[in-house]
């Protein structure tokens, strides 16, 4: 029998992948004025009480690469939209 | 019976085999997907003619649905069916919450409930105007003042509206106030000559589960519905009748992935009235969008201690907000996100500037 991890693997990588995408969606339906540095502070705050095997910072890494790619779709977004 | 051509039939091959059908004494009604022809089949229908009609080249297959179902039966669509209510689609990949006092308690008081749920998340206003009640004595609901309160509060809020409606004499004060959804309460599921009078309206219809219906005699309900026209149909579980007495009902989960199999209709759960305990509630909401329903209806109230009816069940509107983020997380898991989010009138016309 083979080994069901890699599945289970593939499984929760689409998971966070779609947890991924819905946080993009929320962030749309978000006035532009209304993303402030909150959402940094709320992440801060998460990585505060976060007891995980992750580093804050390797965590906060992979936080701060999903803004910036939010950021990049933004300017494209605009660049299309103007 | 449900006949289905493949798809790209030629009309007038279509045609043919409805004259046949109508000629034998059927009647005949078809699928309103033009991407495949689907006929259903009502009467008897001869072993001789399901043969003829089988051996027909158009002819994909010649199904008896079980339950013997015609236009809910999931074999009558090619696709899941989807119901608009206002801005808001029932079914396909979005999970809608639709949200709200269990009675209209005043102008005021059902204001801030819809300003409240609108900004948890909900989509949709529910409110009863007219209560069915277990006793006489118990608040019977504001009536047609009730309505005119619901839907401005629907109006400010950006939110369309659901109520129940229980006298089809009422009807005409429900289109007059623009209920955009009838709800069919689980009293008055077999309530055929209301079926059928809520049925010619043209309104979408929330029809809810009997206290004590099988899933084939709700699913004859929505039939009723289907055969007087209406094709905008919404199921909703809300618990049933069992021997345990520990919760107001019990809610069958079951029927989750067994209707996606027998109908095309979309389903969504009210865990409220299966608990009847309001803790109990956002726990079966969560397990109810993981078996696949297409949406949950909940009450809410400021002060739920105050409320006129169904006090002990009601969220406030921060539980209701922390119900929905449960529910994005699970969806989106699970291939399906939240409806997007109601804005106000308001914001709506600012955006657009």
């Amino acid at each position: 029998m083979t080994s069901p991890i890699p599945h289970q693997l593939r499984r929760l990588d689409e998971a966070l992948l779609a947890l991924l995408d819905e946080r993009r969606r929320m962030l749309d339906e978000l006035a532009p004025e209304a993303r402030s540095g909150s959402e940094r502070a709320s992440i801060d705050d998460l990585l505060r009480r976060h007891d995980g095997p992750f580093a804050a910072d390797d965590v906060r890494a992979v936080f701060h690469a999903v803004e910036a790619g939010c950021a990049r779709r933004d300017a494209r977004h605009g660049e299309v939209s103007s | 019976m449900i006949l289905r051509l493949h798809p790209g039939t030629p009309e007038a091959t279509v045609r043919q085999a409805v004259e046949r059908c109508e000629s034998a004494g059927l009647r005949v009604m078809r699928s309103p997907e033009p991407d495949r022809p689907i006929l259903a089949l009502a009467g008897k229908l001869e072993d001789s003619l399901a043969k003829e009609l089988e051996a027909l080249p158009a002819v994909e297959a010649l199904q008896r649905p079980t339950p013997a179902l015609l236009r809910v039966a999931r074999a009558f669509r090619e696709h899941p069916s989807t119901v608009r209510i206002g801005n808001v689609t029932v079914g396909g990949p979005e999970v809608v919450v639709i949200a709200g006092p269990c009675s209209v308690e005043g102008r005021d008081i059902v204001r801030d409930v819809a300003e409240r749920v609108r900004a948890a998340g909900a989509h949709l206003l529910r409110g009863g105007a007219f209560k069915p009640r277990t006793s006489p004595y118990a608040f019977q609901g504001f009536g047609v003042e009730g309505l005119r309160q619901l839907k401005d509060a629907g109006l400010a809020a950006g939110l369309p509206i659901v109520s129940e409606i229980m006298d089809a004499a009422d009807l005409p004060a429900f289109v007059d106030h623009d209920v955009d959804c009838l709800q069919i309460g689980a009293r008055n599921m077999q309530n055929f000559t209301l079926l059928k009078a809520v049925a010619r309206s043209g309104r979408p219809v929330l029809l809810k589960r009997g206290l004590a219906a099988t899933v084939e005699e709700w699913l004859y309900a929505a039939e009723y519905l289907a055969a007087g026209g209406c094709d905008q149909v919404i199921l909703c579980e809300r618990g049933i009748r069992t021997f345990e007495r520990a919760t107001r009902n019990t809610l069958d989960l079951t029927v989750l992935p067994l209707l996606r199999e027998w109908t095309h209709l979309p389903v969504i759960v009210d865990p409220a009235h299966a608990a009847g305990i309001a803790r109990l509630v956002t726990p079966l909401a969560r397990a109810a969008v993981a078996a696949g329903s297409d949406g949950i209806a909940v009450e809410v109230h400021e002060r739920p201690h105050e409320a006129r009816s169904d006090a002990a069940q009601a969220l406030l509107p921060s539980e209701l907000a922390g119900m929905i983020g449960d529910l994005r997380v699970i969806g989106s898991v699970l291939g399906r996100r939240m409806h997007p989010h109601a804005r106000r009138p308001a914001a709506d016309a600012a955006l657009a500037h």
